[in-house]
């Protein structure tokens, strides 16, 4: 927080009440009318009525979900494909608290908060999929904790993890709300609750993958494999850091009066470092690909449609991505790191979607397809997130000020 | 259940070993493939520090007052004095273009922005040597160092100094000149092996340890932190008497 801001902090304590202080910070800055809002907003509201009547009416009333197909969209993609996205957190954690690499430290923040809200919106997503979603307290109370699931596993991971990135990123609330001492107490837990999320991490990725385990010969046989936790734990870590480089890149843009002239110089060495990680990742990512492909048994199945398609996630958003990473390297071009982060995402939704809806009863007569409303809904829960990590850019010291006294 | 079946891992286990061994084998190369210098245009040649000081030195006509932020000054027997910016500089950037240069008739001040190299997105600030009126500018000064008389072709503008006395007080002249940009050098070297490991490059890259060689034009290939240090670094105004 620079002197203005602690200033304006001090003053605003000392002469009004902290409640004054919120209800002051809840009121819209900026302009209202931009493009993004004008998209943005009919589609949250419609989200919102949508998932209003999904509460009122149940799934059926929204959604194309059945007794055979009880996952569809919002937790293929939802759930499945934006706790991926969201392992940039656990990554960065790791390389600047753990293997102090402190090169990384401006992204921290950033990193964190987003972690964190991807969890909350994407995870919370999974509330609208349960049926009966009041039961979602069970693994945690103990009313049947049903420990033989390995959703029992996901539901504690997600709400630990949640509380971990959310203990991460406490200092930067505290410092919003000018409390110095609660700051201080906040730092000194950072580094067990990083320690603590990075095992949860690891953990809840690949058992993310290991609820579709019991899913075999639902699963189109080049997407199944009993090797699934493994994968995507690693295609987290790429996935993550993809995440990282491209809202990054938006956020530095969106924000860039926010960021030093000398953290946006920085930024584009990070990318660099970013991209040579993933880079790293994905060709032993590659690597498990084609040893399963033949633990399996599956080449023959290449030649067909789902075989193309298969060909198609992997050489075109694992393959091209990850020597557009090196060429990147090879060449200092912080566009093409930009190209290939985002080819690397499209890569991560396919395969997502290619375990969770598409190669999900792939060999059922009558398929299925979300209907516009969940659809509406996924788009809706992304908006809202991206206005909330908005609000609390605007407020909080997410990427003014990042020096070793307040990022830990 | 009834979708339960078993694979038969010993069926394609010789092919699996070869796609391990062949992942070992291949990791090493690639890891050090992307950990490489970044591959540099056949363009850039290294010299040794001694011949980069006789480059630069030798170029150095008599009359010639270097000033401490890399600029020079010249009295030219019309009673105008010329202004550029030094070798040093030149061979350090490589080919650059100058921009916000001032017109004729507009008054400067020794220590004021005399206009600015840029390099694509990359610039630099570099500083009036004299104070006083423009007379000329040079609308096309040689843009490189490669040149051999940069003296005579880059020159930015004639100015009517105001007070000459004074302002060569503060510059460099002949055998002092000449162990200044010496020193000038060895820092340059230290600067460049300090700022590419700051920012993750490698600095084998730009200076060659043994016999400390320098890139010629070294801070081509560099990005714009490392010219913003520079700049504190070399050209700063601040550093002018």
């Amino acid at each position: 927080m620079n002197s203005a801001e602690s200033i304006r902090v001090s003053t605003l304590k000392s002469k009004r009440s902290v409640g004054q202080f919120l209800l002051d910070e809840l009121k819209p800055k900026g302009k209202f009318f931009t493009p993004f809002n004008i998209i943005s907003v009919p589609i949250m509201v419609l989200g919102l009525a949508i998932i209003i009547i999904r509460f009122w009416k149940g799934l059926g009333s929204v959604t194309n979900l059945s007794q055979s197909v009880p996952w569809g969209l919002w937790i293929g993609f939802d759930v499945v494909t934006g706790v991926a996205f969201a392992g940039g957190a656990y990554v960065i954690t790791f390389m600047v608290y753990i293997l102090n690499i402190k090169h990384y430290q401006p992204i921290v923040r950033v990193t964190v908060l987003n972690g964190f809200l991807a969890y909350l919106f994407y995870a919370g997503a999974l509330l609208l999929d349960l049926g009966r979603p009041w039961n979602v307290i069970n693994p945690i109370i103990g009313n049947s904790f049903g420990t033989s699931s390995v959703l029992f596993l996901v539901a504690w991971h997600f709400m630990l993890y949640m509380f971990a990135t959310l203990i991460e990123f406490s200092p930067a609330v505290a410092e919003w709300l000018g409390m110095k001492r609660v700051r201080k107490i906040l730092n000194s837990l950072t580094i067990g609750a990083v320690i603590f999320g990075i095992t949860l991490s690891t953990l809840h990725q690949s058992g993310l993958g290991a609820l579709y385990l019991m899913a075999k010969g639902k699963i189109h046989p080049l997407w199944y494999t009993e090797f699934i936790p493994i994968l995507f734990f690693v295609s987290s870590i790429f996935a993550g850091l993809s995440m990282v480089i491209f809202e990054g890149s938006i956020t530095y843009r969106v924000f860039s009066h926010k960021v030093s002239a000398d953290e946006h110089k920085k930024h584009d060495n990070l990318l660099f470092g970013l991209a040579k990680i993933c880079a790293g990742t994905m060709f032993a990512y590659l690597f498990m690909k084609l040893l399963i492909l033949v633990h399996d048994q599956h080449l023959a199945l290449l030649t067909s449609g789902y075989g193309y398609w298969y060909i198609i996630e992997v050489v075109g958003f694992v393959l091209l991505p990850m020597i557009l990473f090196v060429q990147s390297l090879k060449t200092r071009n912080v566009v093409i790191v930009k190209i290939a982060s985002l080819l690397t995402l499209i890569g991560i939704i396919l395969n997502r979607l290619n375990v969770t809806v598409i190669g999900f009863h792939w060999d059922a007569v009558v398929r299925y397809v979300p209907t516009w409303m969940e659809i509406v809904v996924t788009l809706a829960i992304i908006f809202i997130e991206i206005w909330v990590f908005r609000w609390i850019v605007h407020r909080m010291p997410v990427l003014d000020k990042v020096s070793s006294s307040n990022s830990r | 259940m009834n979708d339960f079946s078993h694979v038969d891992i010993f069926a394609t286990k010789g092919i699996e070993y070869l796609i391990v061994i062949g992942f070992l084998i291949l990791i090493i190369p690639f890891w050090k493939y992307l950990n490489s210098p970044v591959n540099i245009s056949p363009v850039f040649k290294f010299s040794s520090a001694k011949a980069v000081v006789n480059r630069i030195t030798s170029k150095i006509p008599q009359g010639i007052f270097l000033d401490p932020t890399h600029s020079w000054a010249f009295m030219q027997r019309s009673g105008l004095v010329r202004v550029g910016v030094d070798n040093f500089l030149l061979s350090t950037t490589g080919p650059v273009n100058y921009i916000d240069l001032h017109q004729p008739g507009e008054v400067i001040k020794r220590g004021d922005i005399m206009g600015r190299l840029m390099q694509g997105r990359k610039s630099l600030n570099v500083y009036s040597p004299v104070s006083g009126k423009i007379q000329k500018t040079n609308k096309h000064p040689d843009k490189s160092e490669q040149s051999s008389d940069i003296f005579d072709k880059s020159w930015l503008y004639a100015i009517e100094p105001e007070n000459w006395s004074r302002d060569m007080k503060n510059m460099l002249f002949a055998k002092k000149a000449e162990d200044w940009i010496k020193k000038e050098i060895d820092r340059l070297r230290d600067f460049l092996a300090f700022a590419t490991q700051k920012y993750g490059y490698n600095p084998g890259m730009v200076i060659l340890q043994e016999g400390g060689a320098i890139m010629d034009e070294a801070l081509r290939i560099m990005p714009e932190d490392i010219w913003a240090e520079f700049q504190a670094e070399f050209i700063n105004a601040n550093k002018m008497v």
